[in-house]
């Protein structure tokens, strides 16, 4: 009898664990049910009015699809938990498991519907052009020829303009950073989705809608193609929710509803052809290859520039450290301490998006190379430091004995010797940086990382794509380290 | 030539130098020895303004340094500069620099300092290389070559500098016994040339032979100085006595294993004799 009782309950606290398997009986609806929560992915980082962190209590996530998502999973009748990933990684996230659908702006695409399968449209959007205030000269697309137009990565806004050609594409990792560098004149205008150009653009004085918007597009909920019930599941609760009213409610309440909205949801028919899902990038090497190299391009302009930077700043910093008055000594320690003390991340943003309200205005590019420099000057006046200690003072005193001066003795005798100490753990500190320079993407650099991000984005070939550019660091850093080894043995003096 | 007045300096409580008076003239040698810790190395360093000192003064040629209280004037913090390229200095460890060949060790003071043409530089300085024996070893680094031949690179080096005095800190020291006599030779070659040598050494076959006078000194003063033979002879304080009978080899140790030791190194008790091996040239 207790076996009767107790066997259904065992199963039931098994099942889920049963479900994990991937190619089990049991369906992701059950597994919903089960868990008595539906996870949805999202990003949340600069993500209004989508998904955001509520700023009067930063613990708790808002947004109208935070709504939405509540909503819907009551509809399912079970609650809404969401998963926070990356935006560029949110597709690969749901084949991955790491959620049940993906509720987070995604478009409904040929790209998207060739890697997962998408519900029927949730919110109909379109594309804003938004320029400084006054500027009236950028009202169509076509205006935008021969300008420098902002994009958040990856966005409907950044394939239309890449499929346009002709226009100077920045690409910014949120929506905040296109508006300021909008209003510090970093670019001429921007292209937005209408929610992101409703919740940043409209309030900002500084900034204008220019024109009508245009190429309408749907946002869909992702959900994995073997989850049919699931889909099916969706597309019926969008359907109640529209029927209902909740979602006008929803949209009205975030200022995103317009009066075309609900006929473009209910009318809804285009089933777009899926492209096909995958693509083998080492196949078409011939297409993806050209690419990379031209983000290699970038790294190695950015990484052998802020290297010099680093290297001959260094040298300066180990030299007052060591050398210097008192207070110069103070402040050439405090700011080793303090470069090397803080993420290089941060620095990058401060330069970049917080120099401006200081009145300097830097590109990109010299921002790039400033912030790896800086930081990297830290590093180097370190390695320096300790090359120049290991000299023996013998050293030092003999030069003075002949007369020399103090700066003669450090450039003629002991800096030639410590430079051959320094050599290898400074190449350490390239290889380091060329990897490291990655990092200037978020300050709108398209480099190497960036474009295999980009072109794995859209199309999902992580892998072949990964080796291409995992063979390009490679093939230039290896031969940066055998250039060290080189020329470090080409310094030797040291005879046996 | 050298006029060292009531020179004194303490490292935080400790006093290395107290009161040194001590003059020297032209082309005098002078030997100065002493238990380790007498301060006799930090005297030459003083004199080459490695060192600062608290108070006295030194003068060399027309060049004088005076301290108060530890505190040197602005003007003679140059005259620091000026003093060292005219006083050469060679070292217990050589010093040289390892990253130059011996001629580019030789010629590069000349010409950074005095700013003297590469060619005039080389030939003044294969010159040199030929004076201390070793012209065929222009080219070497400094560790392809023996600590003796190093030593006498490190002398054409100071010597590039036409100083008008030449300080030795215990230069063979860090030899083997059959390394020193090489340096010895050049050392003994330059004060027949006339050059105003201060030498801290414990070679007594060099102070006997070689010096006009030599100086003993024991915590931080100088306790006697006279010519050699008479500090051998007939030393005034047992202090010396005792230090010369410690640094010079006895006789049990001649017999010990049937080898006479160094041809050059007299016994203490040859010394006292004023017999012993013949002085070199």
């Amino acid at each position: 009898m207790t076996s009767a009782v107790l066997l259904p309950a065992l199963l039931a606290l098994l099942r889920p664990v049963f479900c994990a398997a991937s190619d089990s009986p049991c369906t992701t609806v059950q597994e919903v049910e089960s868990r008595g929560a539906l996870r949805w992915g999202a990003d949340a980082e600069g993500g209004a009015p989508y998904v955001f962190p509520d700023p009067r209590d930063p613990r708790q996530y808002i947004g109208f699809e935070v709504d939405l998502a509540r909503a819907m999973a009551g509809k399912l009748g079970v609650r809404a938990e969401m998963v926070q990933n990356s935006w560029d990684g949110l597709v690969s996230a749901l084949d991955r498991g790491s959620f049940d659908v993906v509720l987070n702006g995604l478009e409904i695409t040929p790209e998207h519907l060739g890697q997962i399968a998408m519900s029927r449209p949730y919110y109909a959007y379109t594309q804003q052009i938004v320029t400084r205030k006054g500027d009236g000269s950028m009202t169509r697309l076509e205006d935008l020829a021969g300008k420098r137009v902002g994009v958040l990565s990856a966005s409907a806004a950044h394939r239309l303009l890449e499929k346009m050609g002709g226009v100077d594409v920045r690409v910014y990792p949120g929506n905040v950073e296109t508006c300021k560098d909008l209003k510090n004149r970093r670019i001429d205008a921007s292209v937005m989705d209408t929610p992101i150009a409703l919740h940043y653009a409209k309030p900002d004085p500084g900034l204008q809608f220019s024109g009508k918007p245009f190429a309408v597009g749907y946002y869909g909920v992702g959900v994995r193609k073997k989850d049919t019930k699931l889909l099916e599941a969706v597309d019926r609760a969008i359907l109640d929710l529209l029927a209902s009213g909740e979602l006008r409610k929803i949209y009205l309440k975030w200022g995103l509803w317009d009066a075309e909205q609900g006929d473009r949801l209910r009318h809804y028919t285009v089933v777009q052809t899926p492209t096909e899902g995958k693509v083998s990038t080492l196949k078409e090497w011939r297409v993806f290859l050209p690419m990379l190299l031209k983000g290699a391009v970038v790294t190695v302009e950015i990484s052998c520039l802020s290297m010099l930077l680093a290297v001959g700043l260094g040298l300066g910093l180990a030299l007052s450290r060591l050398f210097g008055v008192t207070p110069v000594r103070w402040l050439s320690t405090a700011y080793v301490e303090v470069m090397r003390g803080t993420p290089l991340l941060i620095q990058l943003y401060m330069i970049y998006y917080g120099l401006p309200n200081l009145g300097i205005r830097l590109t990109s590019f010299e921002a790039a190379v400033l912030g790896l420099g800086l930081n990297y000057a830290a590093y180097e006046a370190e390695n320096y430091r300790a090359g120049i200690q290991a000299i023996p003072e013998g050293q030092m005193e003999a030069a003075l004995s002949l007369g020399m001066t103090r700066w003669q003795a450090l450039r003629r005798v002991v800096l030639p010797q410590a430079v051959r100490i320094v050599i290898p753990p400074i190449s350490n500190d390239f290889i380091a940086l060329f990897k490291d320079s990655s990092l200037v993407s978020v300050i709108t650099m398209v480099e190497l990382t960036k474009v295999y991000g980009m072109l794995a984005t859209t199309t999902y070939d992580y892998m072949g794509l990964g080796l291409m550019t995992a063979a390009i660091y490679f093939g230039l850093s290896y031969p940066a380290s055998l250039a060290a080894k080189f020329i470090e043995r080409k310094l030797r003096y040291d005879f046996d | 030539m050298i006029s060292i007045e009531n020179l004194s300096k303490s490292f935080r409580h400790h006093e290395v130098l107290d009161g040194i008076s001590l003059k020297q003239d032209k082309a005098e040698v002078i030997v100065l020895i002493g238990p380790s810790g007498c301060g006799k190395t930090t005297l030459l360093r003083c004199l080459n303004a490695l060192e600062t000192f608290d108070e006295g003064r030194i003068t060399i040629g027309d060049i004088a340094i005076t301290a108060h209280h530890g505190h040197l004037s602005r003007a003679d913090r140059e005259k620091q500069l000026i003093l060292r390229s005219r006083v050469g200095m060679v070292f217990q460890g050589f010093n040289l620099f390892p990253h130059m060949t011996a001629i580019e060790n030789i010629i590069e003071a000349p010409v950074t300092v005095k700013e003297l043409s590469q060619a005039m530089a080389v030939k003044r300085g294969l010159d040199l290389l030929a004076k201390v024996g070793l012209e065929d070893k222009a080219d070497f680094y400094p560790s392809q070559l023996s600590g003796g031949q190093q030593q006498r690179v490190a002398i054409a080096r100071a010597l590039a500098m036409e100083p008008e005095v030449m300080l030795f800190d215990e230069p063979t020291s860090a030899l083997d016994p059959e390394l020193k006599e090489d340096v010895l030779r050049v050392m003994r070659e330059l004060a027949n040339e006339g050059m105003t040598m201060l030498v801290v050494t414990h070679e007594m076959s060099f102070a006997r032979d070689m010096a006009d006078r030599m100086v003993f000194m024991e915590k931080g003063r100088i306790l006697e100085e006279g010519p050699a033979d008479v500090m051998f002879r007939t030393p005034k304080h047992e202090r010396t006595r005792e230090f010369l009978k410690t640094i010079l080899p006895k006789k049990s140790f001649r017999s010990g294993n049937g080898k006479p030791p160094h041809p050059k190194q007299p016994t203490f008790d040859e010394l006292l004799n004023g017999g012993g091996a013949p002085a070199a040239d």
